[in-house]
C-alpha cells in the first residue's frame, strides 16, 4: 500500500511529497535504526534523501556539479553524525541545515576565486522561465553569497525569515537586513542592465 | 516596486532539476565506501566542479570505464503464434543477473531486445569487451559470449532482430589504434593524486556481428566504410531489423547520418547518407519501419552542442537513398534521444523540448496521411516533464507517456481526434531513470503496449490493452537502487522483459526479469 507523505515539515512548498510504501519504515524509524548501527536503514536514509538534498543544493547554488558534491557531502556527513541528533523526527530539517550551510560554504569559496576575465561570469545551470527570468536569476547569481542564499531560501524555497534564521543559525533581523540589501542590489543590477 | 521585484523573483524560480544517474551512482559508491570504513578514492574526493571536472574525467578514464548507449529495441513483426491475452500471467519472474558484478568504476549501460517468439538478447560492454547473453523463449539463459576481438576498445552496443527472430545482430563502435599520453599528478607528500591521460591518433569504426538460428554468431564485419578520428562520430548507433533478414544500421558521421544495410547473406549494401540542409552536428539516430519504408529520426544542432536548440529531423528511405530530412521541431537537449513508435504508415515521435515554453515539456509530432503534423506540446506547461514514451495500440490510438516529478502521466490521441488532457496513471515516475533515452513504452507487435514505471522500491509495469491502462504490477521489488531502469521489450506471445542496471556495495550489475505466458520455462531459472 502506498500513500503520499511530506518529506519536510516546515511549509507547504518546502515540503517534498513522495510516494511511500506503507510497509516501509518511517524516517523517524530509519533514523533510530541507523543510529543503532542498522546498515540497511542507513542506506535507505541515503536513498530517500539524496534527491531531496540534491534539489535543495541545486536551487541554491545553481551548478549541477556543485549540487552533486554538496548533496553527497551533506548526506554522508549527516548520516555519519546521526548520534548528534536528539530528535529523530527532525532529521529532514537537520539535513536541510547541513545542505544549506554546505551551499553557503561553496558560494563563499567560489566568490573568493578570481576569474581570468575582467568581469566574472556568473555561470549557473538553472533553467526555465522567460528571458527576463533568466536575467533576474543571473543577477541573483551575482549577489554576495550570504544575500544570494537568503534570496534563494525566501523566494525559491519559500521559507519564512524565521525559518531561514533557524537554518542559517543567525538572528531574524540579520535575515531581514540581508534580504533588504539583496533586493536593493538586484534593483541596481537590473536597472543597469535595463539601461536605467 | 519592492512587491514587484519580490513577485518577479518568485516567478523566476528555477525549474526543478534532478541529479543524474551517474552522480547518484557516484554518491552511493562514496557512501558505501564510507560506511565500510574505507578512505574515499580519488573519484570520490576529486571535486566535480567545472574546475575539477578535468581531473575527475581523467581519473575515470584511468579506471578504464567505458560508457555505452542504452537503448532497448523492441522485437520486429511477429511470426510466432500469439497467445490469448487471458493466458498472460500477471506475475513476473525473479530478477536474473545476466552478468557478474562489474568492477568499481564501470557502469554498464546494457541493451536488450526481444524477438517475436519471446527470446531475449542482452548485450553490454565490460571494460573493452562486448558480451552478449541469449535466452530462448522457454529458457534458460545461455552462456555469456564475447563478440569483440582482443585488444580493441569497444562501446555502445545495440541489438535488433529480423526475419521473425531467426536472425539477430549486435552492432557497436570499435576503437582502433592510437596511443595514450599519461601524466601522473602527485600530492606534496609524493602520493598519487590522479592520472591524466589522453589518447591521440585514435580512429573509430562501426562493426557488427550477425547471429542466425542455424549458424550461430557470424564473423565480425566492419559496417562503416570509413574510420573517423572524431570521437563524437559513431557515438550513437541505431539498428533496424528488416523482414527479409537484413539489418539497417545508422550512425552519425561528420555532420551527417550514414546508413548501411547488412544483408541476410552477410554482405554489405552501399553506404548512404542523410544530409541536413544546413551544417551542424547530428546525433542520436533512431530507426523505425514506416509501412515497409525505413525512417530515420535524429537530432541536429547548428549551434554548439551544449545548447538546447537541437532540432528533431526525420528522413524516409527513397529507393536506395534517403529523402531530404524534414524538420519536426526543436528544443531537444544535449544527448537526449527522441522516442519513435510506428504502426503501419503512422509514426509518432516524442521528445523532451526546452523551446516550447518553460519548464521543459513533452512534444510530439505525428506522421499520418503522408505529412508530418506540427510539433504539439502535450504535457502541462506548469510542470517539468521528461522521460517520454510513445506507442500505438491496435485501434491506432497514439499513446504517449512521460514522468512528472515522482509520477507518470499519459495522454492519448485516437485517430482523427485530439490529444487528451494528461492523466496521472501512477504514483511512480521514472525519476532519474537510468537510461532515460530508452522508450519506456514497448509494443508487443500485435497492438498491446507495456509501460515501465519506476518507484523508489523497484520497477513496475502497466499493460495497455483494449484502449485502457491496467494497474501497475511490481516487476522487480528492488533494483538495489532506485535508478535501475534500462529498458523494456515485449512480444506478441505476451512475453515481456524488463532490463535493469543494479547497484550494490560491490559494484554495478545487469538483471533481467521476464514475464511470459503460463507454461513456459521460467521455473528453469529458479535459483
Amino acid at each position: 500500500m502506498t500513500m503520499w507523505v511530506m518529506a519536510g515539515t516546515r511549509s507547504m512548498l518546502w515540503c517534498v511529497y513522495e510516494p511511500v510504501d506503507m510497509t516501509a519504515r518511517t524516517t523517524e524509524q530509519l533514523v533510530t535504526a541507523a543510529t543503532g548501527g542498522d546498515r540497511t536503514a542507513r542506506e535507505e536514509l541515503f536513498r530517500r534523501f539524496w534527491p531531496v538534498a540534491w534539489r535543495r543544493a541545486f536551487t541554491v547554488v545553481g551548478v549541477r556539479a556543485a549540487a552533486d558534491d554538496i548533496a553527497q557531502d551533506a548526506l554522508i556527513t549527516g548520516i555519519d553524525r546521526l548520534g548528534d541528533l536528539e530528535h529523530p523526527e527532525r532529521f529532514a530539517g537537520w539535513l536541510d541545515r547541513v545542505v544549506v550551510n554546505r551551499c553557503v560554504d561553496w558560494l563563499r569559496r567560489e566568490s573568493r576565486l578570481v576569474g581570468l576575465d575582467t568581469q566574472r561570469a556568473e555561470t549557473v545551470d538553472w533553467t526555465g522561465g522567460a528571458a527576463a527570468d533568466r536575467d533576474l536569476r543571473r543577477a541573483v547569481a551575482g549577489l554576495d553569497p550570504d544575500r544570494r542564499v537568503v534570496v534563494a531560501l525566501r523566494y525559491w524555497l519559500d521559507l519564512t525569515p524565521t525559518e531561514i534564521a533557524e537554518v542559517l543559525g543567525v538572528p531574524v533581523g540579520t535575515v531581514n537586513s540581508r534580504l533588504a540589501r539583496a533586493l536593493s542590489d538586484l534593483r541596481v543590477t537590473l536597472g543597469a542592465a535595463d539601461g536605467g | 516596486m519592492a512587491a514587484d521585484l519580490e513577485t518577479r523573483l518568485r516567478l523566476a524560480r528555477p525549474a526543478d532539476g534532478e541529479p543524474t544517474a551517474e552522480a547518484t551512482a557516484r554518491a552511493l559508491r562514496a557512501f558505501s565506501r564510507r560506511r565500510r570504513g574505507r578512505g574515499r578514492s580519488a573519484v570520490a574526493w576529486v571535486t566535480r566542479t567545472p574546475r575539477g571536472r578535468l581531473l575527475g574525467v581523467a581519473v575515470l578514464l584511468a579506471a578504464g570505464g567505458t560508457g555505452v548507449a542504452a537503448t532497448l529495441l523492441p522485437g520486429g513483426g511477429g511470426r510466432a503464434t500469439p497467445v490469448s491475452r487471458g493466458a498472460i500471467t500477471a506475475e513476473w519472474g525473479p530478477a536474473f543477473a545476466v552478468a557478474p558484478v562489474f568492477p568499481r568504476g564501470q557502469i554498464p549501460k546494457p541493451v536488450a531486445g526481444m524477438d517475436p517468439s519471446g527470446a531475449v538478447l542482452v548485450a553490454w560492454s565490460r571494460g573493452r569487451r562486448i558480451e552478449v547473453r541469449r535466452r530462448p523463449p522457454d529458457g534458460p539463459w545461455g552462456p555469456t559470449t564475447r563478440l569483440s576481438g582482443i585488444g580493441v576498445g569497444t562501446a555502445r552496443p545495440e541489438v535488433a532482430f529480423a526475419d521473425g527472430g531467426r536472425a539477430a545482430v549486435v552492432v557497436w563502435r570499435e576503437r582502433m589504434g592510437g596511443r595514450v599520453i599519461r601524466r601522473v599528478l602527485r600530492l606534496p607528500d609524493g602520493s598519487v593524486a590522479g592520472v591524466i591521460q589522453r589518447r591521440v591518433g585514435t580512429r573509430y569504426v562501426v562493426v557488427a556481428r550477425r547471429w542466425s538460428a542455424t549458424g550461430g554468431w557470424g564473423p565480425r564485419v566492419q559496417v562503416s566504410p570509413d574510420s573517423s578520428g572524431n570521437r563524437r562520430d559513431m557515438s550513437d548507433l541505431a539498428v533496424l531489423g528488416r523482414p527479409n533478414g537484413a539489418f539497417l544500421i545508422a550512425w552519425p558521421h561528420a555532420g551527417r547520418i550514414q546508413t548501411r544495410t547488412l544483408r541476410a547473406d552477410g554482405g554489405l549494401g552501399d553506404p548512404q547518407e542523410v544530409t541536413p540542409p544546413r551544417a551542424g552536428e547530428v546525433s542520436e539516430p533512431v530507426l523505425a519501419d514506416r509501412g515497409g519504408t525505413p525512417l530515420v529520426v535524429f537530432a541536429h544542432r547548428e549551434r554548439p552542442v551544449w545548447s538546447h536548440d537541437g532540432a528533431v529531423m526525420a528522413s524516409a528511405a527513397d529507393g536506395p537513398g534517403w529523402e531530404p530530412p524534414v524538420r519536426l521541431g526543436t528544443g531537444l537537449a544535449l544527448n537526449e534521444r527522441p522516442v519513435v513508435a510506428a504502426r503501419g504508415s503512422r509514426i509518432l515521435v516524442a521528445w523532451t523540448s526546452r523551446s516550447t515554453g518553460t519548464p521543459m515539456g513533452i512534444v510530439v509530432s505525428e506522421h499520418a496521411g503522408g505529412t508530418w503534423s506540427p510539433q504539439v506540446r502535450i504535457s502541462s506547461p506548469r510542470r517539468e516533464a521528461y522521460s517520454p514514451g510513445a506507442g500505438f495500440d491496435r485501434a491506432g490510438t497514439a499513446v504517449a507517456s512521460w514522468s512528472v516529478g515522482a509520477a507518470t502521466q499519459v495522454s492519448t490521441r485516437a485517430p482523427g481526434g485530439a490529444w487528451t488532457a494528461p492523466a496521472g496513471v501512477s504514483r511512480a515516475g521514472l525519476t532519474g531513470a537510468y537510461s532515460p533515452e530508452a522508450n519506456p513504452v514497448a509494443s508487443t507487435g500485435d497492438g498491446d503496449l507495456v509501460l515501465a514505471l519506476g518507484t523508489r522500491g523497484g520497477l513496475r509495469v502497466a499493460d495497455w490493452r483494449g484502449g485502457r491502462l491496467g494497474g501497475p504490477v511490481t516487476a522487480a521489488g528492488s533494483t538495489g537502487w532506485q535508478f535501475g531502469y534500462s529498458g523494456i521489450a515485449a512480444a506478441p506471445t505476451g512475453s515481456a522483459a524488463l532490463l535493469m542496471t543494479t547497484f550494490s556495495e560491490d559494484g554495478a550489475g545487469i538483471s533481467v526479469t521476464i514475464r511470459e505466458p503460463a507454461g513456459l520455462g521460467r521455473d528453469k531459472e529458479a535459483g
